[in-house]
């Protein structure tokens, strides 16, 4: 643990087009942009009654986070950012 | 209109027991326990039981907390991993996500999330839309009140795990 924590600190800021940095940007920006749909399409129906809500938003949200578990697999195998700063911000 | 209950799928509820009780420390368990714990609520509760979900304004309440919490961190995490991210958007997300605790041997200016003030919100209305199926769920089955009171007791300690990360 110690050595890994030594290596990744000393690994430095990496570029854009190293592949991960490029995967994970891409998959911020876009969780970032299916969340805001999910709170635009939220206000917008928020005034249709609590049935008519559901219906227009469940199964979007419901899909987002489901497919938000590769998280999980980014973190257990350290989809590193330099590693250490995309997990800590969890 | 959504159906009373769709067949209860099993789903994995083992899972939060370890995470909730915070038995293991590491950044795994704390991605795993925000994002696990969600999906069980969407698919144990949202999806099995569509209506006594749809009937509360917990659900509004959830889906405003997830979406601004997570609208504005994926942002964050966007632009900091390029060491981008502006005095405003770091502004919103400790207004709307909070601070965190400083980790002081990992790379700067990050921290674990806590989701302050969302983070209540969000706790408050999962727990309330879980304890909502109860009745409807023992239509199902008479398994089932005592397994979800059972979740709905894990959330205790859940939250005094998360909040003290």
């Amino acid at each position: 643990m110690g050595i890994q924590r030594s290596d990744r600190e000393r690994s430095p800021v990496t570029s854009w087009h190293e592949p991960r940095m490029l995967y994970l940007t891409a998959y911020n920006a876009l969780f970032a942009s299916l969340w805001a749909s999910v709170f635009i399409r939220a206000v917008y129906h928020a005034r249709d009654g609590k049935i008519a809500l559901f219906t227009a938003t469940e199964s979007q949200a419901r899909w987002i986070q489901t497919a938000s578990l590769v998280e999980v697999l980014h973190a257990a195998f350290g989809t590193p950012m330099s590693c250490t700063s995309y997990r800590a911000s969890y | 209109m959504p159906p009373l209950v769709r067949q209860c799928p099993v789903l994995p509820i083992v899972p939060r027991t370890d995470l909730n009780s915070g038995i293991i420390k590491s950044p795994v368990s704390t991605t795993a326990l925000q994002v696990v714990t969600r999906v069980i609520q969407v698919w144990m509760v949202w999806y099995s039981f569509p209506q006594s979900t749809a009937a509360s304004h917990a659900y509004l309440a959830l889906l405003l907390a997830w979406s601004v919490a997570d609208t504005i961190r994926y942002l964050y995490l966007a632009f900091n991993m390029h060491g981008k991210a502006s005095k405003g958007l770091v502004w919103l997300r400790y207004v709307t996500i909070g601070p965190g605790k400083w980790i002081s041997t990992l790379s700067n200016h990050q921290s674990y999330t806590m989701f302050y003030p969302l983070y209540p919100i969000g706790i408050g209305a999962e727990w309330w839309l879980l304890y909502r199926t109860i009745s409807p769920g023992s239509q199902i089955s008479p398994m089932i009140p005592p397994i979800f009171y059972f979740c709905l007791m894990l959330y205790i300690p859940g939250k005094r795990h998360c909040m003290s990360w």
